[in-house]
């Protein structure tokens, strides 16, 4: 395998860690709080802007302007119902999930499928919007990279997501500063702001810009005024759903950060928002300065204080998207663990960091912003409407709990969270309602989108599940007269010569050779007079599907008990995968065999570097230590043991990598249970890199191909639909990958068709 | 005796099953054995384990102690 591309893996991610390690990256409050709360606490950098803005269309004559602060009161006094909620929600469910175990387990799949895809959609959002809310605070103190946002915004975005692939510990530290920084600078602007206002008011620049109006000052204007301010509350959700990742005691710890959390947040919003009121400002589409920043001109001047504002604020902005970077990959492993996503999410990677998901997270924002231009109003018409359905449902399902398992106390938790949930449940209808024309349909028709791919991930990983578990199969000691092999031979070589050894030392019931080029009918007399070679007419690209056809046809002759493999001997030039793009026939022929019902593919590479000089001599090896791959007890694993009893090994065991502890203990109670009269072991894979660890194992074996052999068995499961099937098999892909270039070691895929 | 889980070995055919477990400590690392076990009950990978036995010697050299009497401690921290 190249050593280049890990090389660089490396120095931008950093050393692997083991999973012991897992315990010293759980975070103490002083750096959870900005982990997890840098979103919410963020949001008052725009949140009193975007009522500003709703408020503003009804032009300045009005006084609308004058409504800013009673129409904040009220958005605190929801932050406030929904932060008490969610301290509940914290001690309820010590182990995170948020809104989508809450709704799935009290409310129902669907409903858990609802907040799921609504926190997904969310989570993108929330960095979109953030680094686009960072950027705006950045041109508001420098206005030339006005003109290259978008560039500026994703650039940020990639930014963050290499800080992330590191891993959190290491980036809680460096993100304490501009959280704690801003809250500072927030309060101090407050308190100088209110020490001036003492003897009058400084103006903001934009006092006295008149506004046309628009819109008529109504009820419905003051409700969407309203609905922009909840901008405040987005966030909240997050400590919730990463409860597992404080020190113990960990509900407590997380429900305390999250008070903190809350009364900061309620503080440094009515203060700007009472600040902003004060100083008159008046905010507009194509202002160029952000509310804030007007303030923070108004009160301290052009000054250092100014500029310090505004690098805090992007800073913390370009920060809060991290939020998300927690939340999307951990979600989407949660999700890939109950089956909703595919496999490949439910991982962690080497950093102890879901990869997978924060890749994905990354592309979503960065494509978001550019469709959008990373203009922040635009992007916050999305914004609230996921965060408002996973508020209601989370609250909704927490009721629920309390009225079926009924703790102490239970009325009144219930009438809390009951509340939280009724309020949220307003707000969200309101909010549907004023935002729907400017983008929130789009939310709304994308959620069941995903709910359905959800939901069909789901039911394809049951019938797969449901067709293995039929333990139609056992393993009643198969013999080599069970056995056929077909070799294909493009060539004469030192690879088909260890072939055609391997193919001896087992004593099939039937060997024959399969060849396209008649030049080799010469060759193989001498190298192996007793298996009759078959030559087919060349047929170019369609070869195939001759010899498919070929397959086909002996695997009618044969009972269901008998396996026909497909030997393929290959000569790799070097080490490397660019083995693939430089033979993609031999690629495209194995894919293709694997896909016919009831052959099996084995694989006999041979490195250059390997090849002695001996090469008209067919050395059969003595020993053949086969290993089954395993996972779990199913059908396809157990074709792939009678598979093994066929070649009558020297040595045969199963062999599972890289599981979790429970696993392991299933895994090794099921076997005792079917009584599979074959030796398991099982290996820890301590970096999670199964290809590296069946790597080492497989070197005890001291396999040099002559007379010593390893042969390593991969059940593999072959779906109908083409489509379904990347969502199986990637870890044969890495295991194969990782066998190539080792010498004396055989691969055979043992496929097992599902309906 | 007392050492971390890092590779478990399941033979249904040796005496009504056996459970193999090789468990490393700081300085070396010994096979515990038990023949005749049904289930795993707790034995999984990563786990620690404190046992009391008589220490042997199996075919290939290793150290090996027989049907230990023994207990768990899960997720221990690492040294």
């Amino acid at each position: 395998m190249s050593r280049a591309p890990a090389a660089i893996k490396r120095i931008f991610v950093g050393r692997p860690m083991s999973s012991g390690e897992l315990e010293h990256t759980l975070l103490p409050k002083t750096i959870a709080l900005p982990v997890f709360a840098s979103d919410p606490l963020s949001s008052n950098a725009y949140a009193t802007q975007e009522a500003m803005l709703v408020l503003g269309t009804a032009g300045t004559a009005s006084g609308a302007l004058g409504l800013t602060i009673p129409i904040s009161i009220a958005v605190a006094c929801v932050l406030a119902i929904v932060v008490s909620s969610y301290r509940q929600t914290v001690h309820a469910y010590p182990s995170g999930g948020g809104a989508y175990r809450v709704s799935a387990e009290n409310l129902g799949m669907l409903p858990g499928l609802l907040a799921a895809a609504a926190l997904l959609g969310d989570y993108v959002l929330t960095v979109a919007v953030s680094i686009t809310a960072g950027v705006d605070a950045i041109s508001s103190a420098v206005s030339s990279i006005d003109d290259h946002r978008v560039i500026v915004a994703v650039g940020f975005v990639i930014l963050v997501t290499l800080a992330n692939l590191r891993g959190v510990k290491e980036s809680g530290t460096l993100f304490a500063i501009p959280t704690y920084g801003f809250v500072a600078s927030i309060y101090l602007l407050l308190v100088v702001g209110f020490v001036k206002c003492a003897g009058g008011c400084p103006q903001a620049e934009s006092a006295g810009d008149q506004l046309k109006a628009l819109e008529p000052l109504g009820f419905f204007l003051i409700l969407k005024a309203f609905a922009a301010g909840t901008t405040a509350l987005t966030g909240v959700e997050a400590i919730a759903d990463g409860t597992a990742a404080f020190r113990y005691p960990q509900s407590k710890n997380a429900a305390t950060t999250l008070s903190v959390m809350g009364a900061l947040t309620i503080s440094m919003f009515l203060g700007i928002s009472w600040l902003a009121d004060h100083t008159n400002v008046v905010f507009h589409h194509d202002a160029g300065r952000t509310v804030v920043a007007q303030i923070g001109a108004a009160i301290y001047g052009e000054g250092f204080l100014f500029y310090l504002l505004q690098v805090m604020t992007a800073a913390i902005l370009i920060l809060a998207a991290n939020t998300a970077y927690q939340d999307f990959p951990r979600l989407s492993s949660i999700l890939a663990n109950d089956n909703f996503m595919p496999r490949q999410f439910r991982n962690r990677g080497d950093r102890l960091v879901f990869s997978n998901g924060v890749i994905i997270l990354a592309t979503l924002a960065s494509i978001l912003i550019w469709a959008f231009d990373a203009q922040l109003n635009a992007l916050i018409q999305l914004y609230l409407i996921g965060v408002f359905i996973s508020f209601t449902l989370s609250q909704t399902g927490l009721t629920k709990r309390f009225r079926k398992v009924r703790p102490q106390g239970w009325k009144v938790k219930a009438l809390r969270s009951g509340f939280g949930a009724c309020v949220t449940g307003i707000v969200l209808v309101v909010i549907i309602q004023t935002k729907f024309i400017g983008g929130a349909w789009i939310i709304l028709a994308s959620i069941p989108v995903i709910m359905y791919g959800m939901y069909s991930v789901h039911s394809h990983y049951q019938d797969v599940a449901r067709q293995l578990a039929h333990p139609e199969r056992r393993p009643h000691d198969r013999r080599p007269t069970h056995q056929r092999f077909v070799v294909y031979v493009p060539k004469v070589d030192a690879a088909t010569c260890r072939a055609v050894g391997y193919v001896r030392s087992i004593s099939a019931a039937e060997v024959t050779a399969v060849t396209f080029d008649p030049a080799n009918e010469a060759a193989w007399e001498r190298l192996a007079p007793d298996v009759p070679l078959i030559q087919f007419p060349r047929a170019g690209f369609s070869n195939t599907k001759a010899l498919r056809r070929f397959l086909r046809d002996k695997r009618r002759e044969l009972g269901s008990d008998d396996f026909l493999t497909v030997v393929i001997p290959e000569v790799l030039q070097a080490g490397g995968l660019s083995e693939i793009v430089r033979h993609p026939r031999m690629h495209r022929l194995k894919a293709s065999l694997l896909s016919e019902p009831g052959v099996q593919v084995l694989d006999i590479p041979i490195t250059k570097a390997d090849i002695h000089a001996m090469t008209d001599e067919v050395q059969e090896p003595g020993r053949n230590f086969a290993l089954v791959m395993v996972a779990s007890i199913n059908n396809a694993m157990l074709q792939a043991i009678e598979y093994a009893e066929t070649l009558r090994p020297t040595d045969l065991r199963a062999v599972s990598f890289g599981l979790e502890p429970e696993a392991v203990e299933k895994l090794g109670d099921d076997w005792l249970t079917a009584r599979i009269p074959h030796p398991l072991e099982i290996e820890a894979a301590p970096f999670r890199d199964i290809g590296s660890s069946v790597l080492q194992y497989v070197r005890q074996f001291e396999a040099d191909g002559i007379d010593r052999v390893v042969t390593v068995i991969i059940p593999e499961f072959v779906v109908p639909k083409k489509r379904h099937q990347i969502l199986h098999g990637q870890t044969a892909l890495i295991v194969k990958r990782h066998l190539l270039f080792e010498p004396g070691v055989v691969v055979v895929s043992v496929p097992y068709h599902l309906d | 005796m007392a050492g971390v889980i890092q590779n478990i070995r399941i033979d249904p055919r040796e005496g009504g099953g056996s459970i193999e477990a090789t468990i490393i400590d700081g300085t070396g690392e010994m096979i515990a054995k038990w023949l005749g076990r049904p289930t795993m009950s707790g034995i999984t990978l990563g786990t620690g384990l404190i046992m009391e036995g008589v220490i042997g010697r199996d075919e290939d050299g290793e150290l090996v102690i027989l049907n230990p009497e023994y207990e768990l401690v899960s997720s221990p921290e690492h040294g």
